[in-house]
């Protein structure tokens, strides 16, 4: 905002320069009030668990076309994920998808967008359209890649890794023909330059806000599931997880499992790798080939954080200008990790604790970044154009109108913090293989308890899902036999060093199985999985309302198969 | 004040007017490019490319213990190996459906199983014995036709290319030999207009 040129005699300059100011301070609320009531309320039912009132505050923008219709829909997305309603939760992930790819499809220049433009320029960012960073993509495909292996189609899970992957290509494509320098979006500000220059060193070590290593783990984990055709792009998936997560456990333990039944060179390349790379490659003799089902631990904890605002108000000559940029605080604290334990057999006194292997915090962070440089020329841009219509508006109508209109250009003068809400803060993933036969599975969180019991069946892999935050948890799982026996090569030796020696009994559960039809896995056939009706023509259905008891066991989600 | 009136009571109604969608019937035929997206052009040019093939080639031969009726062939849906969500049903019925018309070749209905379970079920109980058709004289498949269909996406600017290349093949069921195959190459480009709504 600009402060027009003080012509009011009794009144000192300096002193209206401090006035416009203090009073936008006065009128804009404290940080967190300050953000859209929607917002609020999504934030107020996420902190109580109760994810039917987070939900209340997207209903009315997801349906209908507007600037924030893409964000809501998201966030309904993995809200009914959240409550294990993974068929309505695909649907609204189509559904955005056909609403970003329209987006993407539109003309480079067009009246709406000039219009929006210029509508920022004189109010603030949030009046442009949300149309989803390719962080959001990523992950709004990863997470419907879910919502499919939940609900045992194999296929369309693998479709919406394959477009994950386009994503993360094209971004790593754009990565290299670009010169990426965090130094040369820092605002001359030193206050500026001091916040963001926090964030950057929070996230010096990403590649890109696109890439994370847990997309391209179950990449790995849903192609190794295709059987001998889908190990060449299962090994690709989970090289590229080990590039980016290369202390994970669980991502060692894949890679070392795919290499194994490729067998050969590819084996000897994995053990020479993780050998050089320090990381514990497994014992150097032969064990037997596994002889229980695999089970994958895929635990979302936390909630993404919500960016905050940085408001500068900066003399430029007799003009004051006001700046507002949105910003992440930190990486935040590190999410302790899940703790399982098999309740019986030899696997029982072993723990296996889940490993991060995604942080939202930090690629949103980095968005962020790569978003500074637009940013910050909007700002200054929309800087200038409020001062330039205060002129105007003293010139025309005299100092108290050129006034008022400073006052209101501040108040305006708005960080766009738009942000994808009900997303994990972090993503860890442990893997492990349990013995055969029925197996509960003891889990922990941070201040909660659980157990599964699941069916293991030799050779079947077990997805087990948990989302858990302050106040609300709940697991899922979802088990795919073996439909052709695991391939013997006693000759090429399992490394799972962080697991019970293979044979151990372990965690793994297993209903009786379907006819073998195709290679691969094929999935169990479900109990009643706690999938909601399709969305109404008149809206989503429903979530059900979070656990609301204070006791922690009454808290404690549903538990399926 | 009033000479604005008409004027705007017109914009009213002709926007009022406008608001409402429009419906017309199109050629199921016609050429589709909306977007590079798999569409209906794509599927109708598959199934007349892979069933010219397959009737040019005439590799389907009557089963040897039923000679005088055509081949007996059974359908699996088509793998879909690209990154978008194909109804790869859609190409296989309408495959299905043209060789059928052909008279050259007939089908089993393989993923009809349940419920003609079920009607062998129902008709134990509710059809008279004479008309009853009961399990076990289902006849054996020859063939055994499937595939998949694969994309290559690239991306650069405004620019879009799409590579889609689907794969069929017949293969003798009692000796696995495949007996043919053929595939379809289609390659889409789309350029983001430079100026638009």
């Amino acid at each position: 905002m600009g402060l027009a040129r003080c012509r009011w005699e009794g009144l000192p300059r300096i002193a209206l320069c401090l006035l416009v100011p203090a009073l936008g301070a006065a009128l804009a609320p404290p940080a967190r009030a300050d953000h859209p009531r929607e917002v609020r309320r999504a934030l107020d039912g996420l902190r109580d668990g109760n994810l039917r009132r987070a939900e209340q505050a997207f209903l009315k923008t997801a349906g209908r076309p507007g600037a924030d219709q893409l964000l809501a829909q998201y966030e309904l997305g993995s809200l009914r994920q959240m409550a294990g309603q993974f068929q309505a939760s695909l649907e609204l992930f189509r559904s955005a998808d056909a609403v970003a790819r329209g987006y993407e499809g539109r003309a480079v220049l067009s009246a709406g967008a000039t219009g929006r433009g210029a509508g920022a320029l004189l109010i603030n960012d949030r009046v442009q359209r949300y149309e989803g960073s390719g962080c959001d993509k990523v992950l709004a495909r990863t997470l419907n890649s879910l919502n499919y292996l939940m609900l045992g189609d194999l296929e369309s899970a693998r479709v919406e890794l394959r477009k994950a992957e386009e994503y993360q290509r094209l971004e790593r494509e754009r990565s290299r023909r670009e010169v990426a320098g965090p130094a040369r979006v820092r605002p001359d500000d030193p206050a500026v330059a001091a916040a963001y220059g926090r964030m950057f060193d929070s996230v010096r070590n990403l590649r890109n806000s696109v890439e994370n290593a847990f997309t391209c783990y179950l990449t790995g984990q849903v192609f190794l599931m295709r059987g001998e055709e889908g190990l060449n792009d299962a090994m690709v998936a989970i090289q590229r997880a080990y590039e980016l997560a290369p202390q994970a456990p669980a991502v060692r333990t894949a890679y070392l499992e795919i290499a194994r039944r490729q067998g050969g060179p590819a084996w000897d390349l994995a053990q020479a790798r993780l050998g050089r790379d320090g990381a514990p490659a497994g014992p150097g003799g032969a064990p037997a080939v596994p002889v229980g089902g695999a089970l994958v631990v895929c635990y979302q904890s936390g909630l993404a954080p919500v960016p905050e605002q940085v408001k500068l108000t900066l003399p430029v000559g007799e003009r004051l200008y006001s700046l507002a940029f949105p910003i992440y605080n930190g990486p935040g604290p590190a999410q302790p990790p899940l703790e399982l334990r098999a309740a019986a057999g030899r696997g029982a006194a072993d723990v296996w604790r889940t490993a991060p292997v995604l942080d939202t915090r930090a690629l949103a962070a980095k968005a962020l970044q790569e978003r500074l440089p637009g940013i910050l020329t909007r700002g200054l841009l929309g800087a200038i154009a409020k001062g330039a219509v205060q002129k105007e508006s003293e010139d025309r109508y005299g100092p108290v109108a050129g006034f008022l209109t400073g006052v209101a250009g501040y108040v305006l003068t708005s960080a766009d913090r738009r942000a994808w809400l009900s997303l994990p803060a972090e993503i860890q993933v442990a893997q492990g293989e349990l013995a055969p036969g029925r197996q509960t599975v003891q889990l922990r969180g941070p201040d909660w308890t659980g157990a599964v019991d699941l069916d293991i069946a030799p050779g079947s892999r077990t997805f087990l899902l948990v989302r858990a935050f302050p106040g609300y948890r709940r697991i899922d799982a979802r088990t795919f036999l073996a439909a052709v026996s695991p391939p013997a090569r006693p000759e090429l030796p399992t490394a799972t060093p962080e697991l019970p020696p293979a044979g151990a009994p372990g965690l793994v559960p297993v209903a009786p199985g379907l006819a073998p039809v195709a290679p691969g896995l094929v999935p169990v056939a479900p109990g009643p999985p706690p999938v909601a009706p399709p969305p109404a023509a008149s809206g989503p259905p429903a979530v059900p309302p979070g656990p609301t008891g204070t006791d922690p066991a009454a808290r404690t989600p549903a538990i399926l198969q | 004040m009033h000479k604005l009136t008409l004027p705007l009571l017109a914009l009213a109604a002709l926007g009022l007017g406008c608001s409402g969608p429009v419906t017309s019937y199109g050629n199921a035929q016609a050429t589709e490019t909306v977007n590079a997206d798999f569409g209906s052009t794509d599927l109708q040019m598959i199934a007349d490319k892979m069933v010219a093939s397959l009737m040019a080639s005439n590799r389907l031969q009557p089963d040897p213990a039923d000679p005088g009726n055509p081949p007996l062939v059974s359908v699996t849906r088509l793998r879909n190996e690209t990154s978008e969500h194909i109804d790869t049903k859609s190409i296989t019925d309408k495959i299905r459906t043209a060789l059928i018309k052909s008279g050259k070749v007939r089908f089993s209905g393989l993923e009809m199983q349940g419920e003609l379970a079920d009607q062998y079920k129902l008709q134990g109980i509710m059809a008279d014995s004479a008309t009853q058709k009961a399990a076990g004289k289902q006849i054996g498949s020859k063939y055994i036709l499937n595939g998949s269909i694969s994309s290559i996406v690239k991306q650069t600017g405004k620019v879009k290319d799409v590579y889609y290349k689907i794969t069929l093949q017949a293969t003798d069921i009692e000796s696995a030999v495949i007996v043919w195959a053929d595939d379809v190459e289609i390659r889409k480009d789309s350029v983001r207009r430079l100026f638009g709504a």
